[in-house]
């Protein structure tokens, strides 16, 4: 007797082992409605929150449910937009910062490149200067503030070169990683192929190491955004950071908080900057993205 | 032939070498062609321990041969000497300038498109494009010269791994196990990609290969290496395309294994699962 007779299963008849059938039917095809009504609902998904939150404080604004010189509501910031830009403002001090946080990031940057690409290819150059660069990345930035302000002043120098110490870091790491992360094997196609060293930099060393590199800029990206902000704190007379100081001695919430989405649109515009150069230069990555 | 015998007075010293003794010698210079690889006395070590032990082996132009031995026999120590990316301890080497090796993974460098990784640092201009082009149609990707490695299966990937080794026009071409990630029928595809394409350009071949049957599928002799040295160099001289059921090609294989089965002690030539030894260590 077996164990499913004993369970009651007349004997004689095969017993099934539990199952379940799963029936697939092709999605949508492209162009045709089904796709589209499923992409709609996740869109709205995606904003139903945020809206939500921005509903939520104009909200307390229209009630009176916190000052307006604590938290103006989202209709005082846009008037406070429209303020600064009337005056002109906005168009004097945006250019201004971002000009700042360009010099810095590129100036930075270039020299964090150079300096990882120097210490990814030669043990040398890593024995040399690598310990020490470790040591200064360790200083969180924003402390140099009084130093910088006391090296070189209170003008544009010493924002800048907060800057450009913001965004050494990112870069030299990252692309001394991405290239001392490459496959050995790959190195020796090289040395096989009687690849000179120059060509084995250019064709295998910079695209394989490009991805780190391009991270690297990135989070560099992120950095200069930061010490603009700082930089800005210090002595502005122009930029941003001027608008925000003189906001605050006028007890301007709304400007502050327009101040501050400022900076953050510009975080955001870097980071979809950023992705789109990443998407341009690394097409052999993008193959494996699924659609 | 006729021409020769008829005017002696124009060439007389071709004479000896005219009609079927001229083709015999042209059938000798296949097998024994000049030597792309000469070894004498090779040793490698590392440390105390000691990997290769006066190794003698010549490989002539257009001679395929398979080196078979236990993990750790010093196989690729090798083929990585002879394709420069080792040196020796002691010992001479002479080996062909025009050197390719095909590893045992692709390795394809993921961020240039097919036909870059044909071409390498051989040449930028036009004509680069055009030669890779006719490299990859070879082994019959010409379609995947603009694609990028990834979107590659592992055969294919293979396959380019040969396109780039044989683009250089090699006098040597090392193969180091480059079918062992495949499945049995690419692998089968695979190696007769590799035969048409060494009868088709004759450089001298060597593969290292686990597989017994595989090496006397291909090459013309076997060598196995054991304990550092050369065991036993057997010479294969069943016609291509050869018959792994007939009864030569088996004696052949009980010998092959015989040889290994003295250097490696897990391995009896008369068991049958053996055929793959190497996948029981």
């Amino acid at each position: 007797m077996t164990a499913l007779e004993t369970l009651g299963a007349p004997a004689g008849v095969p017993v099934a082992a539990p199952t379940t059938t799963h029936t697939y039917e092709r999605a949508g095809v492209p162009g045709s409605g089904t796709t589209r009504v499923r992409r709609v609902p996740q869109l709205l998904l995606r904003v139903l929150a945020p809206l939500a939150l921005i509903g939520l404080w104009q909200l307390s604004d229209t009630l009176d449910w916190v000052s307006p010189q604590v938290l103006p509501g989202p209709m005082a910031i846009l008037d406070a937009y429209r303020e600064l830009w009337a005056v002109g403002d906005l168009q004097a001090a945006l250019p201004i910062s971002l000009q700042r946080a360009g010099t810095g990031l590129l100036v930075g940057g270039t020299a964090g490149l150079v300096l990882g690409v120097v210490a990814g290819l030669s043990v040398t150059a890593e024995r040399f200067y690598d310990a020490p660069l470790q040591m200064l990345r360790t200083i969180p930035f924003i402390a140099l503030v009084p130093l910088f302000v006391v090296w070189f002043g209170i003008g544009e120098t010493s924002k800048v070169a907060l800057i450009i110490g913001a965004s050494i870091f990112p870069v030299y790491l990252n692309t001394y990683h991405g290239i001392r992360g490459i496959d050995r094997k790959l190195l020796e196609v090289g040395r096989t192929f009687d690849m000179s060293r120059w060509e084995t930099i250019r064709l295998v060393v910079v695209p394989l190491a490009m991805p780190g590199i391009l991270v690297g800029w990135r989070y560099a990206a992120g950095a200069a955004l930061l010490g603009l902000v700082a930089a800005e704190q210090i002595n502005s007379q122009a930029g941003i950071g001027y608008i925000l100081n003189t906001a605050n001695q006028f007890q301007r919430t709304d400007i502050i908080l327009a101040g501050i989405l400022v900076y953050a649109a510009l975080g955001l515009v870097v980071d979809v900057v950023m992705r789109t150069l990443e998407h341009v230069l690394l097409p052999w990555r993008a193959t494996h993205d699924g659609r | 032939m006729t021409a020769a015998d008829t005017t002696p007075a124009t060439t007389p010293t071709t004479t000896p070498t005219t009609g079927p003794a001229e083709e015999v010698l042209s059938h000798e210079a296949v097998l024994t062609g000049e030597p792309v690889v000469r070894l004498e006395g090779l040793s490698k070590s590392y440390g105390e321990q000691v990997i290769l032990d006066g190794i003698d082996l010549t490989v002539g132009r257009g001679e395929f041969v398979a080196l078979l031995g236990p993990s750790g026999t010093g196989k690729t120590t090798l083929l990585r000497i002879l394709g420069r990316l080792e040196d020796a301890s002691s010992g001479r080497a002479t080996i062909a300038e025009k050197t390719s090796v095909v590893f045992q993974e692709p390795r394809l460098i993921q961020a240039q498109r097919v036909w870059r990784n044909v071409v390498l640092a051989a040449g930028r201009g036009a004509g680069a494009r055009q030669a890779a082009h006719a490299a990859l149609a070879e082994v019959g990707l010409a379609d995947k010269a603009q694609a990028w490695p990834k979107t590659l299966s592992g055969g294919e990937a293979q396959r380019v791994g040969l396109a780039r080794a044989l683009f250089r026009e090699p006098d040597l071409l090392l193969l180091d196990e480059p079918f062992g990630a495949l499945d049995a029928f690419t692998r089968r595809k695979a190696q007769d990609l590799v035969l048409a394409l060494w009868q088709e350009h004759q450089p001298g071949v060597l593969l290292v290969t686990h597989d017994v049957e595989e090496s006397l599928l291909l090459a013309d002799r076997v060598i196995v290496l054991g304990g550092g040295h050369i065991q036993a160099d057997i010479r294969v001289t069943t016609p291509r395309p050869r018959d792994t059921t007939s009864p030569e090609f088996n004696a052949t294989k009980r010998e092959v294994l015989a040889h290994l089965s003295q250097v490696s002690p897990h391995v009896s030539p008369d068991h049958p699962a053996h055929r793959d030894y190497g996948k029981i260590s």
